[in-house]
């Protein structure tokens, strides 16, 4: 899964073409979408967590979180979270893979 | 030709409130300044190179350079801003010179019909008190999609549009417009701070005007200075466009505490 996909598809429920159709039916959207079966669960429990490990864009997932309810404090919150686990993590097991992080970078785009 | 940069962070008009009386005040004194620079000058169109938030660009299709030939650009509805949703008249005849110029010089933006504003564009057009009467053109430079044009690149697309601007026969008086944070964090940890640090480097690489210094930020570098950093592509296209004139520092704060971010403005006027 391209983090790009992701995020194209949080942009495209937020603020895109199937907006109003994700309000209205958001298990048939998800049915249509090219996410794989985790980040269905994830987008549908607004687990902010793993789409940001994922590699959402940023502002892509903060304007889903939003949509969502959340207020910023909150968002900001559950990332900070999520970093400071995943940064255990890779202290936990430091030959892993490189950090989801890195894909929110520019330097480092849209990495799968 | 007569150009300014500010910011367009929008907790300025959503939570004005959050910040000092003193750097209220100063934000405010700086954008009257700027506006009252354009409106004595009388001119007819604004360049804006702006930034967006995923309102016209997005993965699916994210140029590096996107110009808004329409008739009028409408906003896109920001209320939790308190910006008012007003179209912006556009300027169709200079915005194609500027394609057209643009591609003769090397560069191959985008353009659309049927771009909207977000408050990187609506918000510094209406705390300097542009009327509706001025026609506007928006050049959107992609600062959030990598991969991003270079700072290179966008130095040399400002050059590439005083030329075209300067070649037209559209006879606009034309002002240019920058829009941007410095460094800032969107959606990423760190939205509560600034590197303040960075934007004393950057900006004062553009107030000597030393672009090659103000260019040799890599995107790590602006990574490492927040996500939102990235929109000072589009100081270094107005900055390039205006050398070798060198800008007045009009207002510099820092760190704005309750705003959370610094807050920069600068000012080229020519003879």
């Amino acid at each position: 899964m391209k983090a790009a996909t992701l995020t194209q598809f949080l942009v495209d429920i937020t603020r895109g073409h199937r907006k109003d159709e994700f309000a209205r039916d958001p298990q048939g959207v998800l049915a249509t979408s090219r996410l794989d079966d985790g980040l269905r669960a994830a987008v549908l429990s607004q687990d902010i967590g793993t789409l940001w490990l994922a590699g959402a864009h940023p502002m892509a997932l903060m304007y889903f979180a939003r949509a969502g309810g959340w207020a910023n404090e909150r968002y900001y919150r559950c990332i900070g979270d999520t970093e400071l686990r995943r940064a255990a993590s890779a202290e936990a097991a430091p030959s892993a893979a490189p950090g989801p992080s890195q894909t929110h970078r520019s330097s480092a785009p849209h990495a799968p | 030709m007569l150009a300014a940069a500010t910011v367009h962070f929008p907790t300025m008009t959503g939570w004005p409130e959050r910040a000092s009386d003193a750097h209220r005040a100063a934000t405010t004194a700086g954008f009257a300044r700027l506006g009252r620079a354009f409106a004595d000058a009388g001119i007819e169109t604004l360049v804006v190179f702006t930034s967006e938030h995923i309102v016209n660009l997005q993965p699916r299709l994210a140029p590096p350079f996107l110009i808004g030939v329409g008739e009028s650009h409408e906003a896109f509805p920001e209320p939790q801003f308190k910006l008012a949703p007003l179209a912006r008249r556009g300027d169709p005849e200079l915005a194609e010179e500027l394609v057209r110029g643009l591609y003769a010089r090397g560069f191959d933006p985008a353009h659309s019909s049927e771009l909207r504003l977000d408050h990187g564009t609506t918000l510094p057009l209406a705390q300097l008190g542009i009327g509706a009467e001025i026609r506007v053109v928006p050049i959107i430079v992609n600062s959030i999609f990598p991969p991003l044009p270079t700072l290179r690149r966008c130095r040399e697309l400002g050059a590439a549009v005083a030329a075209a601007i300067g070649g037209s026969t559209s006879r606009r008086r034309v002002a240019l417009l920058a829009t941007g944070g410095i460094s800032h964090t969107v959606g990423a940890p760190g939205m509560e701070r600034n590197d303040p640090d960075f934007d004393a480097a950057f900006l004062g690489a553009l107030a000597e005007g030393d672009l090659e210094r103000a260019c040799s930020h890599s995107d790590r570098v602006l990574d490492a200075a927040g996500n939102g950093t990235h929109e000072v592509r589009n100081w270094v296209a107005v900055a390039s466009a205006m050398q070798p004139a060198r800008p007045t520092v009009v207002t510099a704060i820092a760190f704005a505490p309750g705003w959370d971010t610094g807050v920069h403005q600068l000012l080229w006027e020519t003879a």
